[in-house]
């Protein structure tokens, strides 16, 4: 059998040039000096290294030295600052917090009239014989069979349930003497509390001077302390009228600025709102 | 997404793998104890394989040296930073890849030379001479001649192409370890291997036709 003598050598792939080159590798020599290169940059990376600390060193130092403390001081102020001394707290609470509520003064309300029977037309009825005597004993103690206000300011403080029996509104009733049976009668009411002796009048009137708020303007107080206790007394009784009109027109005004520049001691039955005063029988 | 890349390194591991990590584990405790000459078993057990890769990325032995040299120096200044995750095998060739891809970039316009062309420069080191000398027989010549035309064709391969195919092929790294290193996914590994072996096979063409 006879060879080809042209025989065509194999064919080598991408897989055998691939081979070829994964054989390729560096004399023994090379990594002798590879070694020797490798330690001189060993040597070299470590002198860098010791000498950026060395530098760095001083400027950490000095740092520290003053950043530290520098730091920890600001710490603390912004501490100090933070936290809410006691007086600006308690301002603000006090700010805060609601106003009391008003009292309730019946010269700011407008009731709605009460079914207001005349005695007068009780009688009348009585005498044409529309109604018999029991029926019109009947409404008169149920209180219904009332006089007829002489004056509105009346109105206002009977009709009101709401009505304290100090409100400035009850000065009127001091000549009233027509009163339903057996029934609360703000005025009979207000006309039994105005027994009160008047010597603890000057403490009480003292104490509410001295608790004035500050916001009181001085004029309103020098002129409130001027007046001598039993002229103001006899003032407001004999005025009363007046007093009562004026109160109820600045009713009309300021029905419930009860908030604004108002001082109202309960104990020393004075009030003073605005311009206008009001005293407790 | 890590876990899944965890698990899959852990089945896709070879025993002798793991082993080699385990061993590699131990060295680098030790190197951060402060005992810096067990930094040197890693450098000998390593410096053939980096050297390799990077030499068939770059094409250029001088170059090569250089860059593994200075790939071994930033393993031992950042020996602190291995974290563990992955073995220090793989941290290293990463280590080493970014290295000759950085120096890629920077001499882009570069081209390698012959063995020849860097023996009659007169700071060639001695044993890039002799090599020169050595090859002076046909088959050696026709050896050089094949070096050479290889070369060529894996420089006209993009960086992360030319990588691929010399982890894979040169040193025989799997899928998954590849893309632990060069820090992409399997699928991107395989799609660039075979685009590489496409272009080789284009380029060396006229060699597997004669």
């Amino acid at each position: 059998m006879s060879t080809a003598p042209h025989q065509q050598p194999p064919r080598p792939t991408l897989e055998d040039l691939l081979r070829f080159k994964r054989a390729e590798r560096p004399p023994q020599e090379f990594w002798t000096e590879f070694d020797r290169g490798l330690r001189q940059k060993q040597l070299s990376a470590l002198m860098k290294r010791t000498q950026g600390w060395a530098r760095l060193r001083p400027v950490l130092v000095h740092g520290l030295r003053w950043g530290v403390p520098a730091t920890a001081a600001a710490a603390v102020a912004l501490v100090i600052l933070q936290v809410p001394n006691g007086s600006g707290a308690r301002r603000q609470q006090q700010a805060a917090s609601p106003s009391p509520r008003p009292l309730p003064v019946a010269v700011a309300e407008q009731p709605a009239p009460l079914p207001v029977v005349a005695l007068s037309t009780v009688v009348a009825q009585v005498q044409s014989g529309t109604s018999t005597p029991q029926e019109t004993a009947a409404v008169v103690d149920r209180g219904e069979a009332q006089t007829i206000p002489s004056s509105p300011q009346l109105a206002v403080a009977a009709a009101s349930e709401h009505a304290l029996p100090w409100s400035a509104a009850t000065l009127g009733y001091s000549n009233t003497s027509d009163f339903g049976t057996g029934a609360f009668h703000p005025v009979r009411q207000v006309a039994h509390e105005s027994r009160r002796p008047n010597s603890s009048w000057t403490s009480r009137f003292t104490e509410m001077v001295r608790d004035l708020s500050a916001e009181q303007s001085e004029a309103r107080v020098l002129q409130f302390a001027s007046m001598n206790l039993n002229s103001s007394v006899s003032y407001a009784s004999a005025s009363a009228p007046a007093v009562a009109t004026q109160l109820v027109a600045d009713s009309g005004r300021n029905s419930r600025a009860l908030n604004e520049r108002e001082f109202r001691d309960l104990d020393s039955r004075f009030g003073v709102k605005g311009s206008s005063v009001s005293i407790k029988f | 997404m890590e876990l899944i890349k965890a698990v899959g390194r852990l089945l896709v591991a070879s025993p002798e793998r793991k082993a080699e990590a385990d061993v590699d584990a131990l060295v680098v405790q030790e190197v951060r104890a402060g005992n810096v000459a067990a930094f040197d078993q890693l450098v000998l057990k390593y410096r053939e394989r980096i050297y390799s890769i990077v030499y068939h990325l770059t094409s250029n032995r001088e170059d090569a040296a250089d860059l593994t040299q200075d790939a071994f120096i930033k393993a031992f200044q950042s020996i602190n930073r291995f974290g563990g995750q992955s073995s220090f095998f793989t941290w290293l060739y990463r280590i080493a890849v970014n290295t000759a891809h950085s120096h890629l970039r920077k001499n882009r316009l570069r081209t390698f030379f012959s063995i020849e062309q860097a023996a009659e420069e007169e700071k060639t080191p001695e044993w890039l001479t002799q090599l020169a000398v050595e090859a002076s027989t046909e088959k050696e010549i026709f050896a050089r001649d094949l070096k050479q035309r290889l070369n060529e064709a894996f420089q006209k391969l993009s960086i992360k192409h030319r990588t691929v195919i010399t982890l894979f092929e040169i040193d025989g790294l799997s899928h998954a370890e590849i893309a632990e290193v060069m820090g992409s996914s399997e699928g991107t590994v395989r799609s660039r291997l075979h685009y590489a072996k496409l272009q080789l096979q284009a380029d060396l063409q006229d060699l597997m036709k004669r």
